[in-house]
């Protein structure tokens, strides 16, 4: 499904939505002003590398930890500014899946009971009701019903995994954000929990914020994707587009770093490689965050911050050399 | 490339003695690596990779583990030795000077209260018997060749000033230090990012072409092995399921378990199609293994396979899988080794 298809109903409206964290000697920018759209049905693809701010991201935008400065409206409502109590009761409607299932579970509970207790907390349905949509459920992610007075242990990952999926499904949620739902998991594995999160999300007309460093499988189960770099969104596209012809500096020597399963294209692939590591986001680089390891950068990378805009419909870039007159005006220096 | 085998390994059976039982973790792993090559290891985790790799330096404790049956023979500086019969004195001489290691956490394999230069220096001193002065400089050296900027300062840092990437690469410079003909490294660019692991490999290539230094290189990315490796085993239930050069291993896989372990990697397939799975999970290693351990999620499976297990058979010239089954040709194949059986059957 294409983000086109659909009238373009954001479900969720991210602006200049900042999260920075006070540790000693120094402030860490985890989230530095972001803005992007997810819209009604869609897979919005959230990569970067390590550090960056996704997962940040990703809980502040569901209000599991505040906001320091920007809002996020859901179906047209500003969660930022609202109590304890009123974002408990919009919790039902959107959910988010963790990167580790085992951890988050309790070893001596039984797997139909932890699937049940977000239904015990939010819904008020009686017990008979809610032992039959626990099998419901567990139908619906692939696991027998019978399973349910198993504990944690007795499943392998892909499958502890499905009951995080469905444990996470049992409010009827609207907006799920996946937070490197699959990154644990054997690539064979991989797939199964894949696909399911992508039939779950046609059935149930989900919407989804796939966080995720695999940048392949990001190609995979996105129709738009937000690169992110330091804190900021540097890119963000429709699919096809960014992977096809990324704008961005930083998106492009991501896209030709990702090692490809194929040996012949790999020993014919030329490659931007970046200089050293991405800085600590507690000390950010002044003007472009991506200035130190940028191949293209001027002087005036370091003094003044790129504006993020709308370079052609749909696609936004933080460049100083991305205007959308024509794009990316210097021809990026490749090496072997 | 070329040339006779640097290492030649032999029929390796390792196994754990655990809480709840004996762990099958290597069922007879075979193989051999040339001067100059690069042999990419793959498979998913708990498939044997990195016990192989610690038998073969001698690093399973004897608490926990041994080393049942095999041989491994390398080509030593000073003549052959077999790997698996060593004693840990005879090791010493071994690890570092004749094989180098590169694991997956630099961090918790650099002593973080010694400065790099020290680490790099105590194994020229160790192996090669440098002086201090001479030790110093080759450091330096070292450090240049991996790629560390300002290496005379950085000589005297501690790891924990350096960054992911960069204390990966002084992990390659402290295991190539002293000159070994043979890497290996355990997964050692899954850790860093992306950008950072192409940085890693690109070194890594630089090194072998000015020498004919040898890698191991185990990962369960087939990306990077198709990027690095001269030629690749798939590692599954402690066996090794297929070999073959690395052109060959992506275009014309034989085994059904690397066919759909190719299939599973997004963007293989059509755009916007299903990944394809393999259902089901990894065999838990429990029993000894007499049948084949791909037999109970093989779309494949014949009778016999739960009944026999199938030897890692040549099917071309380099080129070998360890099944009963050809699936181009849709019948049995031909000349496949029965290496154990079920008994009563
Ligand atoms: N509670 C906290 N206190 C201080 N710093 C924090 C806190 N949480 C996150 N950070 C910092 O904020 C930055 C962004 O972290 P975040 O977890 O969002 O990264 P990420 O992109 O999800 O990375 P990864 O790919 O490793 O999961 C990091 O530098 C991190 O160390
Ligand atoms: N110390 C140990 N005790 C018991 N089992 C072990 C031990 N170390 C490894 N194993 C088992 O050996 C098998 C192979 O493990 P390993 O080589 O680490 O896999 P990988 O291919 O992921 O590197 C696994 O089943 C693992 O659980
Ligand atoms: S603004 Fe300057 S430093 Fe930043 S990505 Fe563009 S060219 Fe590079
Ligand atoms: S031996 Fe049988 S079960 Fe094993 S991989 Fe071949 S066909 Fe499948
Ligand atoms: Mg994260
Ligand atoms: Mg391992």
């Amino acid at each position: 499904m294409t983000a086109g298809e659909h009238a373009d109903t954001a479900v969720v409206r991210v602006r200049d939505l900042r999260k920075h964290f006070r540790v000693s000697g120094g402030t860490v920018r985890a989230v530095d002003g972001v803005s992007f759209d997810i819209l009604r049905g869609e897979t919005l693809g959230l990569v970067g590398e390590s550090g960056c701010g996704k997962s940040t991201t990703g809980r502040t935008l569901l209000g599991l930890t505040p906001a320091t400065a920007g809002s996020v409206e859901f179906r047209g409502r500003d969660l930022t500014g609202l109590s304890r109590r009123q974002l408990r009761a919009m919790r039902p409607h959107m959910q988010m899946i963790f990167q580790d299932s085992a951890a988050s579970f309790n070893p001596r509970h039984t797997i139909g009971s932890i699937i049940a207790e977000p239904m015990a907390i939010h819904l008020d349905l009686d017990r008979s009701a809610i032992h039959d949509r626990v099998a419901e459920l567990m139908e619906l992610v692939g696991l027998k019903r019978e399973w349910r007075k198993r504990f944690p242990h007795e499943f392998s990952g892909g499958q502890r995994q499905r009951i995080n999926i469905a444990r996470a499904l049992s409010l009827n949620p609207e907006f799920v954000v996946g937070d490197e739902p699959v990154s644990a998991l054997d690539v064979s594995i991989q797939a199964q929990v894949v696909n399911l999160m992508s039939d779950l999300q046609d059935e149930l007309g989900l919407t989804y914020l796939m966080i995720a460093h695999d940048l392949s499988m990001v190609r995979h189960i996105s129709d738009r994707v937000a690169v992110m770099y330091l804190g900021k969104v540097v890119e963000l596209a429709a699919t096809e587009t960014l992977f096809e012809d990324p704008q961005h500096p930083y998106t492009q020597a991501l896209l030709s770093a990702v090692p490809l399963p194929n040996p012949k294209q790999e020993r014919a692939r030329q490659r931007i490689l970046l200089e050293g590591d991405v800085p600590s986001p507690r000390e950010a680089p002044s003007g472009c965050v991506f200035r130190t390891r940028c191949p293209l950068a001027e002087a005036r990378c370091a003094t003044e911050e790129p504006p993020y805009r709308e370079v052609s419909p749909g696609r936004f870039v933080a460049c100083h050399l991305v205007d959308g007159a024509g794009s990316n005006v210097v021809p990026v220096e490749i090496t072997g | 490339m070329t040339g006779e085998a640097l290492l030649t390994v032999d029929g390796l059976v390792t196994k754990f003695d655990a809480a709840d039982g004996v762990v099958h973790a290597i069922n007879g792993v075979s193989f051999d690596i040339r001067p100059g090559e690069t042999l990419g290891v793959v498979g998913e985790s708990g498939s044997g990779k990195s016990v192989t790799m610690m038998s073969l330096l001698g690093l399973i404790p004897s608490s926990v583990g041994r080393i049942a049956a095999g041989t491994a023979r390398y080509r030593a500086t000073s003549g052959e030795v077999d790997l698996l019969k060593l004693s840990e004195r005879q090791f010493g001489r071994i690890r570092g000077r004749e094989i180098g290691m590169v694991f997956q956490d630099p961090i918790s394999s650099l002593n973080p209260v010694m400065t790099v230069g020290r680490q790099i220096a105590e194994s020229l001193q160790r192996h090669l018997g440098l002086g201090r002065r001479e030790s110093r400089s080759r450091a330096i050296e070292m450090l240049a060749r991996v790629g560390i900027a300002d290496p005379s300062h950085r000589v005297d840092d501690y790891p924990h000033e350096f960054s992911g990437g960069m204390r990966q690469r002084v992990m390659i410079a402290i295991a190539l230090a002293a000159g070994p003909r043979l890497m290996i490294a355990d997964e050692p660019t899954t850790a860093l990012d992306v950008t950072v692991q192409a940085q890693i490999m690109a070194l890594v290539r630089e090194l072998q072409a000015e020498s004919e230094l040898a890698v191991i290189w185990v990962s369960h990315d087939l990306g990077v092995v198709a990027g690095l490796a001269d030629r690749v085993l798939v590692m599954y239930g402690g066996t090794i399921v297929e070999s073959a050069g690395v052109d060959d291993l992506f275009e014309n896989p034989q085994h059904p378990y690397t066919r759909g372990l190719l299939a599973s990697i997004p963007g293989t397939g059509l755009a916007g199609s299903r990944l394809a799975s393999i259902p089901g999970t990894p065999p838990s290693l429990q029993h000894e293994l007499k049948l084949c351990p791909f037999a109970d999620r093989c779309s494949h499976a014949i009778d016999r396979c739960a009944r026999e297990r199938p030897g890692l058979t040549p099917i071309s010239a380099d080129h070998s899988s360890a099944c009963f089954w050809d699936i181009d040709a849709s019948r049995q194949r031909d000349g496949v080794a029965v290496i154990a059986q079920r008994e009563g059957m």
